[in-house]
């Protein structure tokens, strides 16, 4: 009736009646809810929390760019030809302030505080009254306070000094927010953890099964503190690990941890969860080339088999460098040649590398040969970690649904024998963590740690480069044991390919505040263009 | 300012008698005949004027128009005294014989001239709300009469004013079939669009709607360009207005014109690709590059076979058929028209086809003191082809870069076509002929346009009008594509999907009006108001998985179906407006106008929904001074000084003043797989940042311009000097990533008006038209318009530059910010390529010296055979600050010339239009000249550098696809932009009355029969080394912050057309 009243009023030129010209010109979205309005349930706010974690899988994280990025850095990865556009900057450190990936890693790490705020935001304006919504709420907002904590973990460990912006308001109020010092960045981080684990759950129902529990918060808290140099903190968090009630164990297959299957096992403690693509009805195949929540349908799987696979993509070899960490003295004497028995897991190779060298084993048409090419001056040495290729001979397509791993127990054992020695403790409590590692995969023991602190921890950095390789773990190991610009230099000098350059230089030591960033923040100081 | 052909048949006036039966059973045996001649001042014929005779005694009326000979005839007027006969006929002034009286059954002759009309000063002209006569009007504005000879070819309205009127560019899309164009008046001075406000006949319209009007229904095209003449829009009229009338039944007998054309398009130019042993070559020359070896392949012979050259087997000549058919008549109480007109078209390159169908209905009724009106328009599309990144048809990069040594076919590769793949072949380009033979896209559109208005006289001078026309639109998709495996091993599955989308809104508008002349005064005012609908829009797409096989190729029998796509809201913002103008004219010489307008529009928030735009205008005709008799030498004279203000609301109309959540696009795809079985479990969140502030962007435009006539008003010139200040501009402001508010690989932004830009200009247009002797007729026009862009400032926040143009995943090249032109190019320069290692150290050793760094290096990554740039700020070292400004896309001046030449019986009418003084980026040079990936490329590439000492003019082959090095940002992918094309040559001729007559046999079957041939783009003369230089925007871009990125779009095609016209 009101409308037609308007019409009325439009046809005759009335006096004009404001109200009906406001009514006809206040238009009410039709294809989404009002932020003020829609977030006062729990199911509105499980909603918002699930969006925190769907940023895991946007571009610079886990479902492609993170395991090149670190991959690439840490001389873990080298590029083949086939490699296109900015990742292939990464592996000769000829990046600067623009490079794509290190921009969207900043942004997508940003974008996951910028969510977790949101649900911190609703939460404290809807204040439930309810009992099991309080209980819901509570655990949404530790579960966000977790993903927020991880992201100020890189940033803090990428960039040091950063925005820190611990409020939805924060940016509402000003947009351009200045750098904190990295020591209130960590400081936020362990404060805001603490406050997360006693209302994290420490398992799920099977229907929740990848959220954040108390064991990934405390991970990430002991993790904190080991990357702080506070070891004995570091030591306490991981220890609770070790205990009840929680009950993680190694997986007794190191294989199996980055087979299609690899989750739901003791091990995990925290996966990213990729869903194996199935269909172009549900998701895109190549959602992750920026499709993430809108032109890629719905899909969370990982182009990284696709990306690395030998008989795919082939973007990566793994470098030469890496095969030959698993070459070293034997344990048992120190002199012998051994070869550990994860390089068969961790890449494809000859006989003589310890490297896997058939493929297809589970195929139909049986098993083939890895079509290695010793006359490639680069070393054909590809990787084997995250690929299925025992499954089917090649995959036409993006579609892995193996988690992605971002901390697993033996990463904890290592962390937590890591925390001893630092204490000047060398003795059997490493020993026997690291050797519970090794055992699992069917190496050889160590029988000691070689007595000094130095020693054992020249064993604990390398049985962290053989266990985690592949696993993004290692740049940020040599970037915090400050030998970042030594082994890179060291091993890009030698390795096949690059042509003997020395490209780590100081300031790699931090990641470059990325344009994004720098070019549109007055309020962001950065020194030399670069940090 | 245009000169009107006046024997062209869209034109001619044909009256006939109007069947009052009562009259003309009264008089039926008594009647007279009445013959007559009309001729011109020089005693030529002159066929198609309109001849009325009307006795004032008993309203007795009737019409007829003169025949190819100037001969007209009535049979049988009833006797008596009183009558009246007018003679008119566009381009010449009517003449009105009185008081003749008929004998009965008496033969009685009539011998008349007419003169050419004063420079059609008294011709009506179609403005904002209203008509004004020529002399009146204040502002600045080209008439583009549609039918010059010529336009007949055109296969889209805007390509009718391509050349035709100054400081009006129009830009063609590219040159798909069916494509649209762009009209961009006076310069870029929005950041959102630069879309002119589109009227057709007299009500707001849009872009989509003028473009589906087919070129044979409309009578002439309006452009206001002067913000004095344009204010009575207020918002939307931002960059200008252009009025499109419509052709309208006219009083007379069913008159049937048909028009039917053929023809063939064709690229006009291709680019020279390597062979196979070139090819080879070059991928060895790149493995060795990148410290590599080949596929095993390479060393034998297999690769040496030339087996295609894919850039031809991509490019055809495609035919186009053109048939419209006209018919128009009526009483003087009732016109009617009504046309239909069918084109088909395929494109270029294969295998696209294009059709559409146009229908027009105008019904027109005359009841005493009540006018009404009807029309509905509706045009429907139909476009085959593939639906891919690049467009509907094959991807022009894939047929430069596939392997050539690869045939077409592979029946061991599922879908029947040869692949390639790294591992196998050193290169992933797609065979260009796979997609486009095994997706199967239709998508059909249509769009209907009714309008309806009735208009009462109230009293004397005083008149209301009220109008509505509404847009109903809608589409459907449908998809099937064969299974295949694509390059690199790729695997597309068989699927099928469906879509439709379907949108509608009304505009109603109301205005009162009054003309009155009081002695030496006029008076005319309008005031009214007007109220956009928001309307409605939604779509929905659904996909179908897991077909069984290929027998049945549709969605039907798909075992899976998901929707991938829906969405549902308002076509547009709803705007309510109130407006009024004043016009004054004293003694015809000095002529006042004032108008106001009030937008409010639901974009905004509740405190800046309103805005108001002014405009004034001053005319002054000095020719009529006492003091200006006394010359001759100009015979025509006006100048007219304006100043008005204009808006613009285009942003999104719900979610800028308040935060909305978002669950994906489309709404579900926000999720993350939880659980032991991995589900999807959906998120919801909010992407964006609020600005409750935002309010109308404001254009303020001075023009200053002069209208002038020489030799016996042969010869015409315009100029007109404006300066147009756009402020507060829309614009999404991108802020820093560590806001969050945004989507993966997107920057958070927030829409605020925040800058300010200038366009000032210079235009020139010159016409003129001689009637040589009995036979010739010449009419020439000219037109040149000059135009300065510049950004003043983007804001008073934080004013990053604003960078866009990302090509082939590479870095920016466009560059926005204050004291540069819109979307300007920005990189580095590039010197030239090293010659060996040498010449690199002497640098390395100037840089250590010139930084006091002994480590310092000229320029990182620097090997021999890469671009060296140049060292702008002379510093020793090149770092981002040596990226600058190298140019833009934005015209200098944009210029066109068209003459028309008819002599006897020919007809000749050739349009050239052309651009200078810009750059545009040649991205297809990543294929061409560099190989940082496997593919083919032209033989410019020859001329890369190969070893140390070369003196080359292309960089190396071999670097990271990344920009960096060679292919960072610079002016080596810069070219100039600058063309001149003859865009329109037609060669017409009429069979004379004589043959017309025998054909006729005696009867009146045809009244006009007309052949001609037509060129487009027959010539084009440019310096760019690409497949075309009218670049619209990179693909999927826009012309604000994209504009001239060649990308491998598809050129405008050279097309050769045979056409009939018939007239009955």
């Amino acid at each position: 009736m009101k409308k037609i009243i308007c019409y009325l009023f439009l046809l005759c030129i009335a006096i004009p009646s404001w109200n009906c010209k406001k009514s006809l010109l206040n238009l009410t979205s039709q294809s989404a809810y009002s932020y003020s309005t829609y977030f006062n349930n729990s199911n509105a706010l499980n909603q918002a929390t699930i969006a925190t974690y769907s940023v895991l899988l946007h571009q610079g994280l886990w479902s492609r760019e993170y395991y090149f990025i670190f991959d690439l850095l840490g001389m873990e990865a080298k590029k083949t030809t086939n490699m296109q556009g900015d990742l292939a900057q990464l592996g000769n450190y000829s990046f600067g302030s623009n490079q794509t990936e290190i921009g969207d890693l900043w942004g997508s790490l940003y974008r996951m505080i910028f969510r977790a705020n949101v649900v911190i935001d609703r939460v404290n304006a809807w204040n439930p009254t309810d009992p099991t919504d309080q209980a819901n709420v509570k655990q949404y907002v530790a579960e966000v306070k977790f993903l927020r904590d991880y992201a100020y973990f890189n940033i803090v460990n990428l960039w040091g000094n950063a925005p820190l912006i611990t409020a939805y308001d924060s940016v509402v109020n000003n947009n351009y927010i200045p750098r904190s010092p990295a020591a209130s960045i960590w400081a936020f981080i362990e404060s805001d953890l603490a406050s997360a684990i006693p209302n994290l759950p420490v398992a799920y129902d099977a229907a929740d099964l990848g959220r954040a529990t108390q064991g990934a918060a405390i991970a990430l808290l002991g993790k904190t503190y080991l990357y702080e140099k506070k070891w004995a903190n570091a030591q306490t968090e991981f220890t609770l690990l070790t205990q009840a009630p929680f009950t993680y164990a190694l997986s007794p297959v190191y294989d199996s941890l980055f087979s299609p299957t690899n989750q739901n096992s003791p091990e995990d403690i925290f996966q990213v969860m990729n869903e194996a693509w199935t269909s172009w009805s549900i998701g895109n195949q190549y959602s992750m080339f920026g499709g993430q929540e809108t032109w890629g349908g719905m899909a969370s799987q990982s182009d990284r088999a696709q990306e690395y696979g030998f008989n795919d993509w082939w973007n990566v070899y793994i470098t030469a460098s890496a095969v030959d960490a698993f070459h070293y003295p034997s344990p048992a004497d120190g002199v012998t040649p051994y070869v550990d028995p994860r390089a068969y897991s961790t890449f494809y190779g000859t006989k003589a590398s310890g490297g896997d060298t058939v493929y297809c084993e589970q195929c139909t048409t049986g098993k083939i040969s890895y079509p290695f090419n010793a006359s490639d001056p680069q070393g054909d040495y590809s990787w084997r970690k995250y690929e299925y290729y025992n499954l089917v001979p090649s995959y036409g397509g993006p579609q892995s649904g193996i988690n992605g791993q971002v901390i697993r127990y033996a990463d904890v054992l290592l962390m937590l024998a890591e925390s001893y020695i630092q204490q000047g403790n060398a003795g059997s409590q490493p020993l026997g963590l690291i050797n519970q590692v090794r055992a699992r995969a069917g190496a050889i023991p160590y029988s000691n740690l070689g007595g000094s602190q130095t020693s054992a921890m020249n064993i604990l950095m390398l049985e962290r480069q053989l266990e985690l390789c592949g696993e993004q773990t290692r740049y940020f190991d040599l970037i915090r044991w400050g030998l970042a610009q030594q082994v890179i230099n060291a091993e890009e000098s030698t390795e096949p390919g690059l042509n003997g350059i020395q490209p780590f230089q100081t300031k790699n030591l931090l990641f470059p505040i990325p344009d994004i960033e720098k070019d549109y923040n007055p309020n962001c100081v950065v020194n030399n263009g670069w940090n | 300012m245009k000169i009107k052909r006046f024997h062209s048949k869209h034109f001619a006036l044909m009256l006939f008698l109007i069947p009052v039966f009562c009259l003309s059973l009264k008089a039926q045996d008594k009647r007279t005949q009445v013959t007559g001649i009309v001729k011109n001042e020089n005693g030529t014929a002159i066929a198609n004027v309109s001849v009325m005779v009307k006795n004032t005694k008993t309203n007795f009326s009737a019409g007829t128009t003169t025949d190819s000979s100037g001969v007209f005839n009535f049979s049988k007027l009833p006797p008596g005294g009183g009558y009246t006969f007018t003679f008119s006929s566009v381009g010449f002034e009517t003449q009105k014989l009185s008081g003749y009286t008929l004998q009965p059954d008496a033969a009685f002759t009539l011998v008349t001239r007419l003169r050419l009309s004063e420079r059609a000063l008294e011709d009506v002209i179609v403005i904002g709300y209203g008509t004004a006569k020529r002399k009146d009007v204040v502002g600045s504005l080209d008439v583009v009469p549609v039918k010059e000879a010529g336009a007949t070819s055109s296969t889209n309205p805007s390509e009718l004013l391509i050349g035709k009127a100054a400081g009006v560019q129009v830009v063609q899309a590219n040159g798909v079939p069916g494509a649209d164009a762009q009209i961009i008046i006076r310069g870029t001075g929005s950041f959102t669009g630069v879309d002119p406000l589109y009227i057709i006949d007299g009500i707001q319209a849009d872009k989509n709607l003028f473009n589906a009007l087919s070129t044979q229904d409309i009578e002439n095209i309006t452009i206001l360009k002067d913000a004095s003449s344009t204010a009575i829009y207020g918002s939307a009229a931002a960059n200008g207005v252009v009025i499109i009338s419509t052709r309208k039944g006219r009083p007379g007998p069913p008159r049937i014109s048909i028009t039917s054309q053929w023809g063939e398009a064709k690229a006009w130019k291709q680019l020279h690709l390597l062979d196979a042993a070139q090819y080879v070559d070059l991928l060895q020359d790149f493995a060795a590059t990148s410290n590599t070896t080949l596929p095993a392949k390479f060393s034998t012979p297999s690769v040496l076979v030339d087996s295609n050259n894919w850039q031809s087997r991509i490019f055809r000549q495609a035919p186009v058929l053109e048939n419209d058919i006209n018919i128009s008549g009526g009483s003087d109480k009732v016109l009617y028209t009504f046309s239909v007109g069918y084109i088909k078209q395929e494109s270029i390159v294969q295998a696209m086809t294009f059709k559409r169908l146009n229908t027009r209905m105008g019904l027109d009724e005359n009841l005493g003191r009540i006018h009404l009106g009807q029309s509905l328009a509706i045009r429907y599309t139909n476009t085959v082809g593939q639906n891919g990144s690049g467009g509907p048809y094959a991807n022009i990069t894939d047929g430069i870069g596939y392997a050539p040594y690869k045939p077409v076919y592979d029946p061991s590769v599922l879908g029947g076509y040869s692949i390639v793949s790294n591992i196998a072949d050193f290169s992933n380009v797609n065979n260009p002929l796979q997609a486009v033979n095994l997706i199967h896209n239709v998508q059909a559109e249509f769009v209907v346009l009714p309008q309806i208005f009735g208009e009462v006289n109230i009293i004397n001078g005083l008149k209301f009008r009220t109008q509505f026309s509404a847009e109903i639109g809608g589409g459907k998709n449908t998809l099937y594509q064969f299974p295949y495996t694509a390059s690199n091993n790729l695997g597309e599955p068989r699927e099928s999907s469906l879509g439709y989308n379907d949108y509608s809104f009304y505009t109603l508008e109301n205005y009162f009006s009054y003309n009155r002349t009081f002695g030496k005064h006029n008076i005319s005012a309008t005031v009214g108001n007007s109220y956009l609908d928001p309307g409605k829009s939604s779509s929905v797409t659904d996909l179908g998985t897991g077909i069984p096989n290929d027998n049945i190729q549709n969605i039907s029998v798909a075992q899976t179906l998901a929707v991938t796509g829906a969405s549902y809201g308002y076509a547009r913002a709803s705007v309510i407006s109130y407006f009024g103008r004043l016009m004054y004219a004293y003694d015809n010489k000095y002529i006042l106008s004032g108008s106001l307008r009030e937008d409010g529009a639901s974009n905004f928030g509740t405190n800046n929904q309103f805005g108001y735009f002014p405009g004034v205008g001053f005319a002054w005709r000095f020719i009529d001074e006492g003091f200006m008799k006394r010359q001759s030498f100009i015979d025509d004279g006006k100048l007219r000084i304006g100043w008005g203000r204009t808006g613009n609301n285009n942003i999104p109309t719900t979610g800028v003043t308040s935060v909305l959540t978002f669950s994906g696009n489309p709404n579900g795809n926000l999720v993350y797989s939880l659980g032991s079985n991995k589900t999807f479990v959906p998120g919801t969140t909010i992407a964006s940042l609020a600005n409750p502030n935002i309010k109308w962007e404001t254009t303020d435009q001075t023009d200053i311009g002069l209208d002038l006539a020489f030799f016996n008003k042969q010869l015409t010139v315009t100029l007109d000097w404006y300066d147009r200040k756009s402020s507060g501009l829309l614009v999404s402001i991108p802020l820093p990533a560590s806001v969050g508010a945004d989507l993966t690989g997107a920057q958070p932004v927030e829409i605020e008006n925040a800058a300010d830009a200038e366009n000032k200009g210079f235009e020139l247009s010159a016409g003129y038209r001689y009637n040589i002797g009995r036979d010739l007729t010449l009419n020439i026009n000219a037109n040149i318009g000059f135009n300065k862009n510049r950004v003043l400032s983007l804001g008073s926040q934080f004013a990053a530059p604003i960078q866009a143009g990302v090509v082939q995943n590479l870095s920016t090249f466009t560059i926005t910010k204050a004291g540069y032109p819109i979307g300007s190019y920005y990189g580095y320069k590039v010197d030239h390529v090293a010659k060996d290692q040498a010449e690199i150290n002497a640098l390395n050793a100037q840089a250590a010296q010139k930084t006091g760094n002994p480590n310092a290096v000229y320029q990182a990554g620097l090997l021999p055979g890469d671009f060296i740039y140049k060292d702008i700020r002379g510093i020793g070292q090149i770092t981002d600050s040596d990226e600058t400004v190298l140019g833009n896309p934005i015209p200098k001046f944009v210029y066109g010339f068209s003459a028309g030449l008819t002599f006897k019986n020919f007809d000749l009418n050739m349009v050239f239009s052309g651009v200078a003084g810009l750059k545009i980026l040649n991205s297809v040079k990543f294929f061409t000249l560099i190989e940082a990936t496997g593919h083919n490329a032209t033989t410019g590439i020859l001329n890369r550098w190969r070893q140390p000492g070369d003196v080359a003019a292309e960089p190396r082959a071999g670097q990271d696809a990344t920009a960096s090095g060679n292919l960072a940002a610079s002016d080596w992918w810069l070219e100039s932009g600058a063309y001149l094309r003859l865009r329109n040559l037609t060669v017409g001729y009429t069979l004379p009355t004589k043959v017309l007559n025998s054909i006729n046999g005696g009867e009146h079957v045809f009244t006009r029969i007309r052949f001609y041939i037509a060129a487009q783009n027959l010539l084009t003369l440019t310096g760019y080394s690409g497949y075309d230089p009218e670049i619209s925007t990179q693909m999927g871009g826009s012309y604000i912050f994209t504009r001239g990125i060649d990308d491998g779009q598809l050129p405008q095609p050279r097309t050769f057309l045979a056409g009939l016209q018939l007239g009955f």
